[in-house]
This record gives structure tokens, C-alpha cells and sequence, in this order.
């Protein structure tokens, strides 16, 4: 499974490939703003992407948008610092299929890719 | 006549023949209409044998073959004698066929709505009547042998009878039909037919083949003798039935898409009907063209009486009527002239077959309708609604079948919901079989009944909400009693959950409810995600007090999945009422929170003696107090109410500063910063206040959360009260604290001598007063007056500055004075700050006298300061000072010389 | 309470007497309420809660409304009804607009008009309450508004 991470945060981005390794994921790199994550997308097409969608100078619900038309298998697990309910369920809505909000333990983002996974 | 014996078997057995047509209109009307009125169907079909025989035997026949009045009816053999000869007996018989199928034509049609009685004198009247007059004309002396009847005279062919019976049968049926309407539920609403199933298929057929059998005694023995023709004519029946079949069944198919049983039932009958007057004198190929024709014209006519809306019961009139029309014109296109032997050319012959066609077509319908309306307004021809729909069996004849009584258990148990209700099981009969099955289940649901009756008890009684939803949202019928105690709404079956909330939460919320709802639904979403995203977890609702507020409650919801192979249909949710614990988790969330700013607060107030802090938190109240009058007073001069809160404020930063409440201090600040931005205006308005009343709120609420914190730590209610003998010490250690801190930070040495100061019995009010001006003025000292060491040893001064206070009492007059050894007044740098605040020219500031000019100095924004800080500069302090000083009616002094002191006297009166 | 929210509402009832009448209104002093509580003849109140709780009311004299009413109705004498449908006109533009600028996070109850001095109007009103006259012609109206 390819694996893709957008954050604008590197301690975030290290801190997340760090805490997926245990899924082996065949991880293709990690974006820190929106047009970064579009190329990425573009390039490799991932199956897992995390995307944090409270990053300035991103709508993050946009870029969400955007992914899932190109790739509407993609699971994209959003993440967010806001503790209000109402942008999640819109992205979920839109067809995101995780939910995580910061912070976030190793242990909550490893269940939260499971869960998405279905397993 | 004369007639040999073979005839007169023929003729026996034609008639025979004839009558098991009975037996097959019996079959056909009774397979074709609905089970609820089989036997009424039969019963009229046996009991219009009965009275169209005896009537027909008393008046009929001598009204129809008796000897011709002027050719219109018969004038004897009423009540027609056998014993003479065996002719007339056989053809009595014979004839006597003809008239009861022509009456039974008639039960067929109107089946399912009339009367029995109503029928029965129907068929009376036909048998009597109607039947014989027109008989008569068309066949009117054939018991005689001869042509006696005005149609036949004229050349009119009907062999068999297509028009004299099956027409005539038509005509009676016709004028019934629009006199008692279509059967209920025939014709919906838009007008459109729906069909009416007939309940035994099978015996309809039965009935058709024993009526094409019968018929092959009704056309064949219509020759009255055994003769060359009679095989033929069978031929051509049969020939005529199969084609009517065909063309029916072919031309139905196409226009209508199925081969429906009707078609080929009555397409046979079309057949049969069109053939019986031209059978004699056709070959083999008419024969076939006649009978398809003729089924072609009954599907028509089918549709033609559905599109106006007339309800043929069996189709009787599109076979009898149309098909009999059509098969007494057939005897004219078809028929071989010299069999037929009237001696009429072709157009003459079809001439008189529509001469025919149309005077007994105004007999039978003439004379029926007319019949038929009067009686119906005497005693109406049809059922009433009640018992067309219990149906006639019962309604008429009080018959009832084993089925019938299941049927009417099963009834009264779906309308009273009565589950203990059991059938009668008759043992070897196929009904009490169905009844004991039934009885079995009824028995497995009356269980489960029980079972449902305590779920329901439990859900009666379970103390949370407890409900299902379906994809729709909507709640399902049966959910827990206590969750309209929730909702504080009953009647919550099948409403929708997110209506149900709507008014209770606020919309933003109620937008993500119904989007997470419908993610719930979704199994492509992950429960463990979505849970995370419940916005009905810990959700405070509110129900409208109908007073202009709220009442409050918290909630909390659990959503459950129920899955099946399908997928998921429904969520079960438990909702539960949690306002006890909430409200108890945020009081302690709250404590906590107070807990903590008032932690940090009490860190910086820690130093401050308990008594000074009390009599601060006093002062600091009595200012805001003044503030918020001099805003309530609405004074209309604006700048003058700017400068009173200015003022106000000061102080209220001067004595922070004093306590080194450094949050307070900053508010302040700010306050007086924003103050500043308004003075500079020019078109002040009222409006402009509002900022500052809202600044106001702030600093009292820190106020507040001062006072209850002292009030907690120290327990504290009277010190209020009993704090005045302290004062002058409070007094003194807290200028002595502001110099040391003043000195501090501005890196400068001043010691304070107070030994000659006391204000013990000076009243309170005046205390303050008087403490407010020495903090002024101690500031003013410091940040102005007193200079840097450095610059003191320049001048040849002690490197340490000195401020000294004194008192002393008089007649009632306090007299304070206030010394500090500084730069004294720089009258030059005042005459330029007045200069520049006021807009003088040169000439009127050097105008100006010392004295005057030190007016000046008590006058707002006038300072001889540099920079503003948070101490001093603003050109405030001075400004105060006159105003305590009016405010107790003092006087002032001021002595100063440069750079070596300046002395501020005043003269306090004490009894003011 | 934050500055901008009080001037909508404050603009809310000053637009809302100029539109109808024509004449210059103006916002008087606001200051804040100690103990006495400023009810006049009339008084529409809403309730909020949600995030923040309180309420808002206007409250005027029989008077001042019955000649405000005049003009609207362009007749010389008004009854008493009218006072009451015009200070409840007022109180449910305030709550209209009210619900248009905080709309989605908050609950707004339906307003209630009260007559003369209720007590219970004031428990509801979250302190620091701010005080607002709002003046037209001789008269003075209040907008007092108490939410967190």
C-alpha cells in the first residue's frame, strides 16, 4: 500500500512516518502545502494519505476535494487541531474516511489507520 | 303438420341438446363472477329455466307461434295442450329451449348487483312478453309450417335465432345494465375500467364447450326435421366457433399484448352466436369468415361498452347482441339465395335482415327499458352497496360456504385483533384443513404476542431513551417511555429524529446531527471514527420556557448499527439524560478554573498587607463606582465627563501601581490610552463611551475576582468596617513602598521623613483624600522633581533626595505640607508647555506671571514631562490634585525655588 | 462581551427608529448596572444560550412608543395596543438580526413582551450588564444587554 503524508509541521511529518512503520506501507513522501500534496498525488497515486487540514494557506477541505477526484478509492484520514465537530463530518462527507485530532498518540494513529483499513 | 318419427327424435334430441346449454350457461356465468356471489349466479340460472318454461308454456308460446293476429302475435295454444299431437309436443319443447336461453342471456349480464326478485320478473316479463311479440314476427307460423309473422313475410332470415333470441337476450340486457350501472369498483375514479377477475376459470371453459355442444342441437335441430342439412349446418357451427376463436385470440393478442382467457371464451361464443342464422345456407368458408368476424366485432364491442362505461358482467351484449346483429346481417352477404328462398335480390335481402335487426331491436329494448324503469322506481332492481360488497349469496339467499366462514372468522380476528379467536376445524374437509393450520398459527402468534408484551413492559420501564431509526431518520413505533420525558414531546413514533431536535439545539448543531447520521448509515465509515465524531455526545439542548428564555439539559447519545445480510437498515440509540452529572462536572471544572487565576492572583497580592489590601480593593470599588455615575449622569459636556474618568482612572492606576498589581496597572493603562484616542476628537459623541463602559466591565470583574479571593483566603467580612484606625500607617508603608519602588526603577535615592505626620483623627473620607494627594505628589516628586544622584552631587546636594511630609491642626483647619529637596518648578519649560497646549502667541505667554503659570500647572495635559510611562507624564496627577482640592474645599500653596526644593501647603478644613 | 457585538445591537435599535420615524436618534452614555435594575413601561426581552448565555431587552415608556406608532401609522392619537406591537416590532428585528450574526452556534428564544416592572426579567441578564439609553425626542429608551 502506498502511503502519503501532508502536514506543514516536519516534526509532524517525521513524528507520523515514524509511528506508521509498523504497517510497512510503501511510503512515496510527504507534502507541506497544498500544491506540494497535489504533485505528490499526482506522481505516485497513493492508497493512505493523512491530511492535516488545518494548515494555513490551505483549505484543506479543497484539497480534500481535489484527491478524491483524482483518486476516489483513496483513503484519506484527516487531521485536525480544531475541536469542532462540524469540519470533520463535512470531510467525512466529502468522502474522507479517517478522523484524528491533535494531538495524537503512536498508539490512536495506528488504530485509526486500522480502522480505515477495516481490519 | 305431418312429421315423421325421425323428426320428431331429431327434435327430441336437439332439444336436449339445447337444454344442456343451461348447464353451460351456469358454468360460464358462475366460473366468470366472483366466488362471494357463485350461488346467486347458478340459483338465477336454474330458476330462469323454471319460470321462462312456465311461462312461456301459459302464454309464450301461443303468443309466438299461435295462429297470426295481422302477423304481429299468436292468438292461441296458451297453455299449450301435448296430449293431441306428439309435433306440437316436440316442438314446444324445442321452442320452449330457445326462450330460456334467450332469458339466461340476461343473469350473465347483470350478475353481481341485481335483485333476485327483481330478476326473476325480468325474466317473467321476457318470457311473457318480449320474447314471444318479436318471436312471432320472425318466426311467426312455423308451427304451422307457414310464413304467417310480418318480418318473415317480407323475407326476414333468421334460422336459428341469432336476432330472435340471442339479439333480443342482448337488447333486455342492455336496457337492465343502464338502468341499475356498473358493479362498485368497476370503474375507478379517472373512469378507467379495472377488471373484475372471475373466480374459476376452468369451470367457464366447461361451460363454453357444453354450450358448443349444446349448440349443435340449436342450430342443427333448427331444420325441425332430419334432413341432408342438418350435418352441414353442425359443420358450419363448428367451423364458425373455431375461427371465432382464432381471429379472437389473434387480434386481442396484438392489440393488447396478451392472450387473454376472455378472448377465447367469448371469441367462441361470438362465433357460435354469429353463425346460428346463416348456418343453413353458407359454405364452409363463409362460415369460417362469419365466426371470425363475429369475434373480431365482440372483442370491439368489449371496448366500445368499457369506454361508456357499461358493465357487462360476463360480456353477454358484445356476444349476443353485437355478434347476433352481425350474424343476421351475415345471412344476407353470405347466404346462398336459393336456400335462403325468399326471392329478394341481394340489397333487398339485406334490406329487410336491417328491417329486422332494428325493429326488434325497438321491441325488446323499447318494452324491456320501459319495463324495467318503472319497476325500478317502485322497488329498485339493484343491491344495495352493504350487500354487493358482503356479496349475494349471502345478501339474497342467506347461503354461506365452509370457505365463507373462514373467510368471516378471519375478518372479525383482523378487526378486533381478538388473537384467541379459532376456526372451526371441520375434520376430512379441505376447508377445516386450511382452518387447523390457521389455528396453529394463530396460536404460535398469540405467543409471541406475550413475548412482545414484555418487551414492550420493558421498554415501558427502562430509565434511559431507547429507540431505533430507520434510513429515513425516523423513529420507529415502539421505543422506551422515558424518552418523551427527553424530549418533553409525546407522540414521537415515525417523526423524524432530526426534526425532533430542531429548537432544541442550535442549527450549527443540528447540521452536523444530519450529517453524521447519514454517515452512520454509510458502511463504508468506520464506527470508531465516527464516534469520534458524535455531536450528540455531551450536548447541552434547550427547550424554550416560553418566558423569553431557555431551560437547559444535557444529553448524551450512543449509536448502535444493526446489520443484517442486507446491510444496515437501522441504528439503535440509547439516549440518556446526564444534566445531574454534567452540571456537577462543570461546577468542578469551573472551581478549578477560578482556582487557578485566583492562584496566580493571589501570588502577586501575596505581599500586600490584608488590612492595606481591603482598604485598596475599597477605594478602587468607590472609583469604578464614580466612573460608572459620571457615565449614567449623561452629562451633555463630553470632554468634561472624559476628564472625570480620566481622573478616576488615574488613581485607580496610581494605587495599583502602589501594590504592584501589575494586571490591574496594565488595564488601567490601557483604559487611559483609549480615553486619550477620544480626547483628541473632535466630534465626540456619546456613542464613543462604549468602549470605555465595556473596559469598565472588564476591570470590575477583575474586581470581583479580587474580593471573593480575599474574602475566601482571610474570611474577612468586617475588616471593611474596622480598618480605619490604620490607616495613617497603611498610609505611610505604602508611600514608603511606592518610593522604593519608584527609586527602583528609576535608579534614584530619596528617603522619607513622616515624623511629624498624623492624621488619626482626621475623618475617613478626607484620609483618602489626603493619601491620594501625597501619592501624587510623591510620583510627581520622583519622576520629575527629585534628580540622579549624579546630578545631585553636580549641584551640590546630598546624593540622596528627601521627601518630607507634615501635619498639624488648627481651629479645625489641617494644615499638610509636602517638601521634596528637587529641582523645584521649571517655570521656563512651563511657560513652553502652556504655550503649546493652549496656542499662545509668544507675547501672551511671556505675559504670564509665575503664579499664574503655576495655575497652569493644575490644569489638565499640562506636564513639564518628557515621556509618558506608566507613573507619570500624562500632565494628570496635578490636575487631581485641584480637584481633591475643590472636592474638600481646600487651599493651596506652592513655594518652590529652582533646583532646590518645592513645598506644597494645604489648608484642609475639618468640618466640611 | 466584546465592543462589536454590543454596537450591532445598539445599531440594530437606533437604525430601526430613524428608519421609521425620520428624526435623528442617538445613543446616549452606556454604563453599567449596579443594583437598580431600569425597566420602563414596556419591555421586550430575548433569551440567548448556547456557547454563551444572557439575554437582551429594550425597554421604552408608553409614551415615547405610542408617538413612534403615530408617526408609522401617520395618525394623531394611538392606542395602548399599539405600544405593545411596536416595542414588540423592535425586540423581534433585534432578535432577528441577532440570529442573522450569531445565528448557527446560538439558541434565540422566541421574544416576550412584558408590561410594567417584572422581576424575573433581571435573574437572566449575565453580568457586567451594560446599560445603553437610546434617545429619541425628548424621551429615552434603554437597551440593556446581559450575555457572557
Amino acid at each position: 500500500m502506498k502511503f502519503m503524508i501532508v502536514d506543514d509541521s516536519v516534526i509532524m511529518r517525521k513524528a507520523i512516518e515514524k509511528y506508521c512503520k509498523t504497517f510497512n506501507f510503501d511510503f512515496v513522501g510527504a507534502a507541506g502545502n497544498g500544491i506540494d500534496a497535489l504533485k505528490l498525488f499526482n506522481e505516485h497515486l497513493p492508497d493512505i494519505v493523512t491530511m492535516d487540514i488545518t494548515m494555513p494557506e490551505m483549505d484543506g477541505i479543497a484539497c480534500l476535494e481535489e484527491v478524491l477526484k483524482i483518486k476516489p478509492e483513496t483513503k484519506v484520514i484527516i487531521i485536525t487541531a480544531l475541536k469542532d465537530k462540524e469540519t470533520g463530518l463535512k470531510a467525512l462527507r466529502i468522502g474522507a474516511k479517517g478522523y484524528l485530532t491533535k494531538p495524537f498518540s503512536e498508539a490512536q494513529i495506528q488504530e485509526e489507520i486500522k480502522s480505515v483499513l477495516g481490519e | 303438420m305431418e312429421k315423421k318419427l325421425i323428426d320428431i327424435l331429431w327434435i327430441i334430441i336437439a332439444s336436449g341438446l339445447v337444454f344442456i346449454m343451461q348447464g353451460g350457461f351456469a358454468f360460464l356465468e358462475s366460473g366468470l363472477t366472483r366466488t362471494k356471489n357463485s350461488i346467486n349466479v347458478a340459483i338465477k340460472n336454474l330458476t330462469d329455466l323454471g319460470v321462462s318454461v312456465f311461462f312461456f308454456w301459459i302464454v309464450g308460446f301461443g303468443l309466438m307461434f299461435g295462429v297470426s293476429k295481422a302477423g304481429i302475435f299468436g292468438s292461441d295454444n296458451f297453455l299449450v295442450p301435448f296430449s293431441g299431437s306428439m309435433w306440437v309436443g316436440a316442438f314446444f319443447l324445442f321452442q320452449s329451449m330457445f326462450c330460456s336461453t334467450s332469458a339466461t342471456i340476461v343473469s350473465g349480464a347483470v350478475a353481481e348487483r341485481m335483485r333476485f326478485s327483481s330478476y326473476i320478473i325480468s325474466t317473467a316479463i321476457t318470457s311473457i312478453l318480449i320474447y314471444p311479440i318479436s318471436g312471432h314476427w320472425a318466426w311467426g307460423g312455423a308451427l304451422f309450417g307457414k310464413a304467417e309473422g310480418w318480418l318473415v313475410s317480407r323475407g326476414f332470415v333468421d334460422f336459428a335465432g341469432s336476432t330472435v333470441v340471442h339479439s333480443v337476450g342482448g337488447w333486455i340486457s342492455l336496457a337492465i345494465l343502464l338502468i341499475i350501472g356498473p358493479r362498485t369498483g368497476r370503474f375507478d375514479e379517472n373512469g378507467k375500467a379495472v377488471k373484475i377477475q372471475g373466480h374459476d376459470i376452468p369451470a367457464a371453459v366447461l361451460g363454453v364447450i357444453l354450450l358448443w355442444f349444446g349448440w349443435f342441437g340449436f342450430n342443427g335441430g333448427s331444420t325441425l326435421e332430419m334432413n341432408a342439412q342438418v350435418p352441414s349446418i353442425i359443420m358450419a357451427t363448428t367451423i364458425a366457433t373455431a375461427t371465432g376463436i382464432v381471429a379472437t385470440l389473434a387480434i386481442g393478442w396484438i392489440l393488447y399484448g396478451l392472450p387473454d382467457i376472455e378472448f377465447v371464451i367469448n371469441g367462441a361464443l361470438a362465433g357460435l352466436v354469429a353463425i346460428t342464422a346463416p348456418c343453413h345456407s353458407v359454405t364452409g368458408v363463409s362460415a369460417a369468415i362469419i365466426g371470425g368476424v363475429g369475434g373480431v366485432i365482440m372483442l370491439l364491442g368489449s371496448k366500445l361498452l368499457e369506454k361508456l362505461k357499461i358493465d357487462d358482467a360476463v360480456g353477454a351484449i358484445p356476444v349476443h347482441l353485437f355478434a347476433g346483429i352481425w350474424g343476421t346481417i351475415a345471412v344476407a352477404l353470405f347466404g346462398d339465395p336459393k336456400i335462403l328462398g325468399t326471392g329478394l335480390s341481394f340489397a333487398s335481402q339485406l334490406k329487410v335482415q336491417l328491417l329486422g335487426i332494428f325493429s326488434v331491436g325497438a321491441w325488446a329494448f323499447g318494452v324491456s327499458f320501459l319495463f324495467m324503469y318503472i319497476m325500478n322506481r317502485i322497488s329498485p332492481l339493484r343491491v344495495t352497496a352493504e350487500q354487493e360488497k358482503i356479496g349475494l349469496n349471502v345478501a339474497e339467499h342467506g347461503a354461506t360456504t365452509e370457505i365463507f366462514e373462514l373467510y368471516s372468522t378471519m375478518e372479525e380476528q383482523s378487526r378486533t385483533g381478538n388473537l384467541s379467536l379459532r376456526l372451526p376445524e371441520e375434520p376430512f374437509t379441505e376447508v377445516g384443513q386450511i382452518a387447523q393450520r390457521y389455528n396453529m398459527v394463530m396460536s404460535n402468534l398469540e405467543e409471541n404476542l406475550i413475548a412482545k408484551t414484555e418487551y414492550l413492559h420493558i421498554l415501558d420501564n427502562v430509565s434511559d431513551g431507547l429507540f431505533i431509526i430507520n434510513h429515513d431518520f425516523k423513529v420507529s413505533p415502539f421505543y422506551s417511555k422515558a424518552l418523551e420525558a427527553i424530549f418533553e414531546k409525546e407522540s414521537i413514533a415515525n417523526k423524524k429524529l432530526t426534526d425532533l431536535f430542531e429548537g432544541m439545539i442550535t442549527e450549527k448543531n443540528l447540521q452536523e446531527v444530519k450529517d453524521f447520521l447519514a454517515l452512520l448509515f454509510d458502511k463504508s465509515f468506520n464506527m470508531n471514527t465516527l464516534n469520534k465524531l458524535n455531536p450528540l455526545k455531551e450536548i447541552e439542548v434547550f427547550i424554550d420556557d416560553n418566558h423569553g428564555g431557555f431551560n437547559s439539559k444535557f444529553l448524551d447519545a450512543a449509536f448502535q448499527r444493526l446489520e443484517d445480510e442486507n446491510g444496515i437498515n437501522q441504528i439503535m440509540v440509547i439516549l440518556r439524560d446526564i444534566t445531574n452529572e454534567t452540571v456537577l462536572k462543570n461546577e468542578m471544572v469551573e472551581i478549578q478554573k477560578k482556582t487557578n487565576t485566583e492562584m496566580e492572583m493571589f501570588y502577586q497580592i501575596l505581599h500586600i498587607e490584608p488590612n492595606m489590601f481591603v482598604e485598596f480593593l475599597a477605594t478602587i470599588e468607590e472609583n469604578m463606582g464614580k466612573i460608572n455615575i459620571a457615565l449614567e449622569e449623561d452629562n451633555k459636556n463630553l470632554n468634561d465627563v472624559l476628564d472625570t474618568i480620566y481622573r478616576l482612572i488615574h488613581s485607580i492606576k496610581g494605587d495599583s501601581n502602589l501594590f504592584e498589581l501589575d494586571f490591574l496597572v496594565k488595564k488601567s493603562h490601557e483604559f487611559e490610552e483609549k480615553i486619550e484616542q477620544l480626547k483628541s476628537r473632535d466630534d465626540l459623541k456619546s456613542g464613543d463611551f462604549l468602549p470605555l463602559a465595556v473596559m469598565l466591565s472588564e476591570l470590575k470583574s477583575s474586581l470581583n475576582q479580587m474580593k471573593i479571593l480575599i474574602n475566601r483566603l482571610l474570611n474577612f467580612k468586617d475588616v471593611f468596617a474596622n480598618h480605619n484606625s490604620k490607616h495613617e500607617e497603611l498610609l505611610l508603608l505604602s508611600v514608603n513602598g511606592l518610593i522604593d519602588r519608584l527609586t527602583k526603577e528609576s535608579g534614584k535615592t530619596v528617603a522619607f521623613e513622616h515624623k511629624n505626620f498624623n492624621i488619626k483623627m482626621v475623618p475617613k473620607t478626607i484620609k483618602r483624600r489626603i493619601k491620594d494627594i501625597i501619592v501624587q505628589l510623591v510620583q510627581n516628586s520622583i519622576n520629575h522633581g527629585i534628580e540622579t544622584p549624579d546630578e545631585r552631587i553636580q549641584y551640590g546636594k546630598a546624593e540622596s533626595g528627601k521627601i518630607t511630609i507634615s501635619s498639624s491642626t488648627e481651629s479645625n483647619i489641617l494644615k499638610l505640607s509636602f517638601i521634596d529637596d528637587g529641582r523645584g518648578i521649571d517655570f521656563e519649560k512651563l511657560r513652553y508647555r502652556v504655550k503649546e497646549k493652549y496656542s499662545l502667541t509668544e507675547e501672551n505667554t511671556q505675559s504670564l506671571s509665575n503664579d499664574q503659570l503655576i495655575q497652569f500647572l493644575f490644569s489638565p495635559g499640562v506636564s513639564t514631562a518628557d515621556v509618558v510611562n506608566t507613573s507619570a507624564g500624562r500632565g494628570v496627577g496635578m490636575d487631581m490634585i485641584r480637584n481633591y482640592i475643590e472636592e474638600l474645599g481646600a487651599k493651596m500653596v506652592v513655594k518652590t525655588r529652582r533646583n532646590q526644593f518645592c513645598e506644597f501647603q494645604f489648608l484642609i478644613p475639618l468640618n466640611a | 462581551m466584546k465592543e462589536n457585538e454590543l454596537r450591532e445591537f445598539i445599531n440594530v435599535v437606533v437604525s430601526y427608529f430613524q428608519d421609521v420615524t425620520g428624526e435623528t436618534v442617538e445613543m446616549g452614555m452606556p454604563y453599567i448596572k449596579e443594583n437598580k435594575s431600569v425597566i420602563l413601561d414596556y419591555t421586550g426581552v430575548i433569551g440567548i444560550s448556547g456557547p454563551r448565555k444572557g439575554a437582551i431587552y429594550l425597554t421604552a415608556s408608553k409614551v415615547m412608543l405610542k408617538e413612534v406608532a403615530a408617526i408609522i401609522l401617520g395618525a394623531d392619537e394611538v392606542d395602548d395596543e399599539c405600544a405593545i406591537d411596536m416595542v414588540g416590532e423592535i425586540t423581534n428585528t433585534i432578535a432577528g438580526n441577532v440570529r442573522q450574526s450569531f445565528g448557527s452556534s446560538f439558541m434565540i428564544s422566541v421574544p416576550i413582551i412584558l408590561k410594567g416592572s417584572p422581576e424575573d426579567v433581571v435573574f437572566k441578564l449575565q453580568p457586567p450588564v451594560f446599560i445603553i439609553p437610546i434617545k429619541w425626542r425628548t424621551f429615552s429608551s434603554y437597551l440593556v444587554v446581559g450575555l457572557e
